[in-house]
């Protein structure tokens, strides 16, 4: 009986072990290790640095539980590149060719709807980009000494930069129209707060009061950036992947001349160029493939297997183009568009690629950096020339019709050989020709369809446009009164946020 | 154990005493299927008291009136009764009688009599005979309320199995596997060997699942494997040979003159001369030849089991190699195990382990890139070839070169399209797969208190898969960075531990039979790779990488890692009541805590309670004697998932990001705090019946599934915090349905029998409540009162014989040409609401003859494969014999438009057009076999002996056009890589 016991004790305390091996939070407590725990951090200055770099990586690309955005500087294939090369397949700068796969077809044609994936896309980027920075601003002040507010400066500068910009951005695709003091037109929310809850359902502004956040965020930055520890932009380096005081100035001058704040424009154009003199042809072209950083202001840093803003126009690898220049822009000739073969534009921007379907020129500035065709270039958001394009322009419609003049000359002669400067250039021929440069200079930049949604409003494609030989497409005319001027806000938006507005003819 | 003995003993002496007045019986006892012998068989004279017992060969004497009936049963067989003859030869089949048979729930094994639970034992030999790299596949049609459906035919691809319908919609809708008691991952069955199962049970409603708690919603699959018997060992030898093929392609494409016919009409898009048309027109490759092939399967099993009254022991090894029907895809395995059990006194103790290697060569499937070859024998055009017979080498024909990209074109035809066959030869995309499950259980019985007895069961899963993924420099993919060689290892290990109390003991009419549990389970997971470039000197392996610095940043590798875990802490209790035979309750209550759930919500209850009633037990039903068993079954409980859509860690997390070469952080989940399971309360009312000696039997359940508090991410506006959504758990989804199985021996003599068995399910999948109603994603919508996986399409109307102009449906049935989403209505689902399998099985003698015929009905697929050849837009590359059809002139009456896009007539994909009826009838399986009789085997020292041959996927019905009708998910998104049609020859021997 006694060793019956004893078993039977043995045996409990096997079992009683067995039951108590592992403790409660050892199994119920657990925190990811490779990842950080935003509960408790950023939790120092250095995280919070840390975070202002995930900013910018949002301008490439974010990551979010359910999918990758590629839509904002990046690219997927045959989409994305929202504020890159988006607005030039939306205007006339860019017809879709027989080797697309027809992936933005629908961007393209001007066929988007609320439910458009690449439209919730292209909202969505921004605005992780502002989440990122405005985490930044949340927490810097928190970590700010009399030791360090050189620093804080620094980061705090860039951050509330990065959340004008990306704003800005927003404004440009999403708003009707561009009148500065309208409060009837509206524009998009700005937000200055990080804030995650269901019940966080901001409201659209009219575009007074945008304008007016805007400018103070980018006034606010321009005082931190002008007092910091050390340079934003490595000198050494043929890249500027971040915004410093210049690149406050150039997002100034481009915002002004929207809100067609003329002498402000001037002021802001000024303030960079000062800091950023144009670059001389060969730094030009070394622009694009990372050899010279020459006038660039502000670009988004791509590395190698980083998918770059190329792949919604060109693949490089495999020399496919699904959207070709315009050939009222640049032809295989090199003699009968705006650019020609004495621009170093010509040279920089374009090669000649045939298939056996499609023939031209490809717009291959992004193909990749030194000799690479891996689409991993960088991409130039602001550079000196459309400084002096803005100036040019502010000085043109603010009665420096002369001084406008010696912008516009002063830039072509930068780019063009043996260029004679024009003479005698005033009124609309004036402003015909900046637009004209503008669509020069800024081809496969990001421009031409807010720059004629801001102007004429009126897209008419040009010869290729119906050739079923040569396009697909078949959409040739946009006219002013369109609601495709606006895109419309994301159909989850407007069910997710009753506050928000969608736009007219939505 | 001493009881038996006892029992045994008792049956000798009764031999004994009856030795003079009877014939002295002499037989032997097999396996119907493979003709093994079988131990242990009780062989009793019918209506008396005598009894024995078969020996390790199968054989047994016993003495019998002339005139009697023997009775032989075993656990694991159906009953068969034989009238006495002096050699007595019996087969028995697999599966049990519903009276003693015992079900497995991987914590208690009980008497289905007793217990409530609708659960379904797969007859294990239908696993084990067919040649599937991954066993889930063979389950289809074997159980009711259970759908299986292949989504690949690579061989070793995992199935879809659905327990009773998608419970839910943002979560996993993936069983829970349990091996021997503990969790295996639901996904490295490639590397485990089915032939060492010996029984699969399917767990369905509240009573069964609830005893699994928060992981026990999407149903439970319980597999033990074999144990050795007690006896002299028996080694038996199992081999089948034989081979698979491509199934019918009901998509049909263009040859080479209607592709050049077309082009031509089209506007002549390449210029093809006259001559050069002519001379394409005769190629006709088929790009089908070139990419497939007829795979050859060869598996083998070595098996041996035996050991003694008091240690038992089974071991096997076992290698399979399935080629693929893809050239280069295949499945080659390894795997060994031995279970050992031992009784000690007072102790029991065990320990099983399996040990197992694969390599898995795939190919993509799945995506709609060009470069994935089976899109590209799709869209390639028929008069291209894979090799250019004008320079021996890859056909290359998209070549375009420029000064400044030498290589353009390079790996493409001429439309631009990558050459297939470039893309499948060149490249090589595999894993080897490690796999280690062991389990060990201790048991003591308490030897002051009958009945009383403790357990504690551990074990581990380990998984491990080593990836490779090639691109060669040479194909289009590859050219960028001059190849890319991307390799990585992952782990999981997962241990389970349950240690219990239990107690089972009668007493006078009252059965009491329960236990006290708890368990830990917890799973890590790590995994880390790197992906090189530069394949400059030759080597496709990582010595082709060029290390890349500043100078060649484009060879500069990726590396990456990444890991997480979880755990699950519970405690709860199954008690068992029963009275007087007639009566039963099951109650289960479990309370568990996971760590994949908010701070706040760490632990939750899950219960649910079965009651039994055993009709004929009843006075009044003493004289049906038409019924052999009637049982009507009644449970209601609970049960969750913790198969979260978000991951392991619930909470707002920063995630890693780079930037010009810095390290960053990004907010990359939004986290919430009270996160918590999603809920089941499951109602299921059964019948079990048996009729006329039980001829007929059959089982009848209906369920009602109702799942609450699902993983519903609410929408939420960009703006706020930059994300899209925020998890949560709203809404409720309800599946009901009703199932049915039926069992019927047409004929049963001696020599022959017929018997015809089968099973239907109806399960009807409905979104009761969400936060926002009517939710469309492209061609599907989630929507109240709708299924998950639904439809939602304009309806297509056929085209204007005037313009030419597709035509549309508006909502209103008016015809419309201006294509309008707000036009899309709800259509139908691609979770067929009706499935089953029937199956007959015919035996003569030593030949049996049997054969499985599934169906999912009600169902329909968007058909996006057929979608990519019907775009006119893509006429550069093949097309859709369909647009032979093409509208050309006012009065075409034709239900294919015109194809250019002006005045209106832009090409619509999210129409009817492209949604087709996915139902399909298949027959599974045909197995024709014959098992040599003793008296020859015994000439040959061979104990048992089987010969057979079977085939899958013989024959299917269906109107779906694609390969094959078998997916599962809304759309045939692309690179289809369709089920095997497989012929085998199989031999089992035993020593």
């Amino acid at each position: 009986m006694f060793s019956k016991i004893k078993r039977s004790l043995i045996a409990l305390a096997v079992f009683g072990i067995a039951m108590q091996s592992c403790s409660k939070d050892e199994l119920l407590e657990l925190r990811p290790e490779f990842s950080l725990d935003a509960l408790e951090n950023p939790s120092s200055m250095d995280q919070v640095e840390q975070v202002l770099q995930g900013a910018y990586a949002r301008f490439r690309i974010t990551a979010l539980p359910d999918r990758t955005l590629t839509s904002y500087f990046s690219s997927g294939s045959g989409t994305g590149s929202g504020w890159a090369l988006m607005p030039d397949v939306m205007s006339d700068n860019l017809y879709e060719t027989n080797e697309t796969l027809a992936n933005s077809r629908v961007m393209a044609d001007w066929l988007y709807q609320p439910n458009t994936d690449q439209i919730e896309d292209m909202y969505a980027a921004p605005y992780t980009v502002i989440a990122a920075a405005n985490i930044v601003l949340r927490d810097v002040d928190k970590f700010t000494t009399a030791d360090n507010q050189k620093r804080a400066n620094r980061i705090k500068g860039q951050a509330l930069a990065i959340r004008a910009v990306a704003h800005f951005d927003l404004f440009r695709y999403f708003a009707p129209r561009y009148d500065r003091n309208s409060t009837s037109d509206l524009a998009v929310a700005y937000i200055k707060e990080f804030l995650v809850s269901t019940s966080n359902q901001p409201a659209r502004l009219n575009n007074k009061e945008f304008y007016d956040n805007l400018f103070a965020d980018l006034t606010a930055a321009q005082t931190l950036l002008a007092d910091v520890d050390a340079a934003i932009n490595p000198a050494s380096k043929p890249s500027r992947p971040y915004i410093d005081l210049a690149g406050v100035y150039a997002i100034q001058a481009r915002a002004y001349l929207y809100a067609q704040q003329w002498n402000e424009a001037i002021t802001a154009a000024t303030n960079a160029i000062n800091l950023r003199p144009l670059a001389s042809q060969s730094a030009f072209a070394g622009m694009y493939t990372e050899a010279n950083a020459g006038e660039i202001i502000w670009n988004i840093q791509f590395e190698s297997g980083q998918s770059g803003p190329t792949y919604l126009i060109y693949f490089p690898a495999q020399q496919r183009s699904y959207f070709r220049p315009a050939p009222e822009v640049a032809d295989a000739t090199g003699l009968v568009g705006l650019i020609k073969t004495n621009d170093v534009r010509y040279d920089t921007y374009f090669s000649e690629v045939n298939s056996n379907i499609s023939s031209g020129l490809a717009l291959d500035k992004y193909r990749g950096k030194g000799t690479q065709t891996d689409g991993a270039a960088n991409f130039i958001a602001f550079k000196t020339g459309e400084m002096y394009l803005i100036r040019a322009e502010a000085r043109a419609r603010s009665n420096q019709e002369g001084l406008a003049l010696q912008d516009l000359n002063a830039l072509r002669a930068a780019r063009i050989t043996g260029y004679v400067p024009a003479v005698g250039l005033s009124g609309d021929a004036l402003l015909t020709a900046i637009a004209q440069e503008r669509r020069k200079e800024l081809i496969g930049e990001g421009h031409r369809f807010f720059d004629l949604k801001r102007t004429t409003r009126t897209i008419q494609r040009g010869s290729t446009c119906g050739d079923v030989q040569v396009s697909p497409s078949g959409a040739c005319t946009l006219g002013p009164n369109a609601r495709e001027w606006a895109l419309p806000i994301p159909e989850v938006v407007i069910r997710a946020n009753p506050k928000t507005v969608q736009n007219p003819g939505y | 154990m001493r009881r038996l003995k006892l029992l045994l003993s008792t049956g000798l002496l009764f031999c004994v005493q009856f030795l003079w007045a009877q014939v002295q019986v002499t037989g032997r006892v097999t396996d119907q299927k493979d003709g093994t012998p079988i131990a242990g068989v009780t062989v009793t004279l019918k209506n008396a008291q005598t009894s024995t017992i078969t020996n390790a060969e199968g054989s047994f004497s016993i003495s019998a009136p002339a005139n009697g009936t023997l009775v032989f049963s075993s656990v694991g067989y159906q009953s068969a009764e034989r009238p006495v003859s002096s050699v007595m030869n019996v087969a028995l089949t697999a599966g049990e009688t519903a009276m003693t048979e015992v079900v497995v729930t991987g914590y208690t094994n009980i008497q289905r009599r007793k217990f409530a639970a609708a659960i379904t034992s797969v007859n294990s030999t239908e696993i084990r005979k067919q040649p599937f790299g991954s066993f889930d596949q063979a389950l289809q049609g074997q159980a009711s309320g259970v759908s299986v459906v292949a989504n690949s035919g690579q061989p070793g691809a995992n199935a879809v199995v659905r327990i009773r319908g998608n419970g839910s919609i943002n979560g996993s809708n993936i069983p829970l596997y349990i091996m021997d008691g503990i969790e295996i991952s639901a996904a490295d069955f490639a590397t485990l060997n089915q032939g060492d199962f010996e029984r699969v049970e399917i767990l369905k409603d509240a009573v069964a699942t609830g005893m699994y708690g928060s992981r026990g919603a999407n149903g439970v699959i319980v597999i033990s494997t074999r144990k050795g018997r007690s006896g002299q060992i028996q080694l038996n030898y199992d081999a089948q040979v034989g081979f698979s093929d491509l199934p019918k392609d009901r998509l049909e494409l263009m040859n080479s003159s209607q592709k050049i016919d077309y082009e031509l009409r089209r506007g002549n898009p390449y210029g093809w001369s006259t001559a050069e048309a002519d001379s394409l027109r005769n190629v006709n490759f088929s790009w089908r030849d070139a990419l497939f092939q007829t795979g050859v399967t060869h598996q083998h099993q070595l098996s041996a089991s035996g050991g003694s009254q008091t240690s038992r022991f089974y071991a096997s090894l076992s290698y399979m190699n399935q080629e693929g029907i893809v050239k280069t895809t295949g499945l080659k395995r390894y795997t060994a195990r031995v279970n050992v059990d031992n009784t000690i006194k007072s102790w029991r103790f065990g320990l099983n382990v399996q040990g197992g290697f694969s390599k898995i060569s795939r190919t993509a499937e799945g995506e709609t890139y060009t470069n994935q070859p089976l899109n590209a024998i799709r869209w390639a055009n028929p008069y291209e070839r894979d090799i250019d017979p004008r320079t021996g080498t890859w056909q290359q024909t998209g070549f375009a070169p420029t000064p400044t990209s030498p290589r353009a074109g390079q790996g493409t035809l001429t439309s631009g399209q990558p050459n297939p066959a470039m893309e499948l030869f060149l490249n090589y995309n595999w894993t080897n797969q490690i796999k280690g499950i062991a389990t060990s259980y201790l048991e003591f019985h308490f030897p002051f208190l009958q009945g009383l007895y403790a357990r504690t069961n551990w074990g581990i899963d380990y998984g491990q898969n080593e990836l490779a993924e090639f691109s060669s420099p040479e194909v289009s993919t590859g050219i960028s960075r001059q190849g890319a060689l991307s390799r990585s290892m992952n782990r999981t290990f997962r241990y389970t531990g349950t240690t219990s109390l239990n107690y089972k003991q009668n007493f006078g009419d009252h059965e009491i039979e329960g236990g006290l549990f708890t368990e830990v389970v917890k799973s890590d997971y790590r995994t880390f790779g790197f992906t090189g470039y530069g394949f400059t000197n030759g080597f496709t392996n990582e010595t082709g990488i060029t290390a890349g610095s500043a100078t060649n940043s484009n060879y500069i590798p990726v590396v990456n890692g990444n890991g997480r875990q979880n755990s699950l802490l519970s405690y709860f209790t199954i008690l068992n009541y029963g009275y007087s035979g007639k009566y039963y309750v099951t109650l289960v209550g479990r309370r568990d805590g996971s760590s994949r759930f908010g701070v706040n919500r760490r632990f939750a209850n899950f219960g649910s309670v079965g009651v039994t009633w055993n009709v004929l037990q009843e006075n009044f039903m003493k004289n049906a004697t038409a019924f052999n068993e009637l049982r009507v079954r009644a449970s209601y409980g609970t049960n969750g998932n913790q198969l979260t859509p978000i991951g392991d860690y619930p909470i707002p997390i920063l995630g890693r990001a780079t930037y010009g070469g810095v390290t960053g952080w990004q907010p990359t989940q939004p986290g919430n705090l009270d996160y918590t399971w999603e809920t089941n309360k499951t109602a299921n009312l059964g019948l079990d019946f048996g009729f006329f000696g039980r001829r007929l039997t059959g089982t009848v359940d209906f369920y009602d599934r109702r799942t609450t508090n699902l993983f519903y991410s609410r929408p939420v506006d960009y703006a706020g915090s930059g994300f899209g959504e925020i998890p949560g758990n709203f809404g409720t989804l309800r599946n009901r349905g009703v199932e049915l199985m039926l069992r019927g021996d047409v004929f049963r003599s001696r020599d022959f029998s017929w018997s015809i068995q089968g099973n239907v399910t109806y399960n009807q999948n409905r979104v009761m409540d969400l936060p926002e109603d009517s939710i469309p994603t492209s061609t599907t919508i989630l929507a109240e009162g709708f299924p998950v996986n639904s439809l939602f399409l304009v309806r297509y109307a056929g085209v204007n014989p005037a313009t030419g102009n597709a035509q549309y449906y508006a909502r209103d049935g008016k015809i419309t040409e201006v294509f309008n989403t707000d036009d899309k209505i709800i259509l139908g689902t691609s979770d067929a609401p009706w499935y089953g399998g029937i199956s007959t099985t015919v035996n003569y003698k030593g030949f049996d003859l049997s054969a499985q015929v599934n169906f999912f009905l009600n169902r329909v697929m968007y058909n996006n494969d057929l979608n990519n050849v019907t775009n006119p837009g893509y006429y550069w590359d093949n097309l859709s014999v369909h647009l032979l059809n093409e509208w050309r002139q006012p009065g075409d009456i034709t239900n294919v438009p015109r194809p250019t896009s002006s005045g209106g007539n832009a090409y619509q994909d999210e129409t009817t057009r492209f949604m087709q009826d996915a139902s399909f009838w298949r027959l599974r399986n045909v197995t024709l076999g014959y098992n040599f009789p003793v008296s020859i085997l015994s000439r040959a020292k061979v104990r048992s002996a089987r010969i057979f041959v079977q085939g899958q996927n013989w024959w299917t019905a269906t109107k779906f056009e694609s390969f094959d009708p078998e997916m599962s998910g809304t759309s045939l998104v692309g690179a289809q890589y369709p089920a095997l049609i497989q012929t085998t020859v199989g031999l089992s021997i035993g020593f």
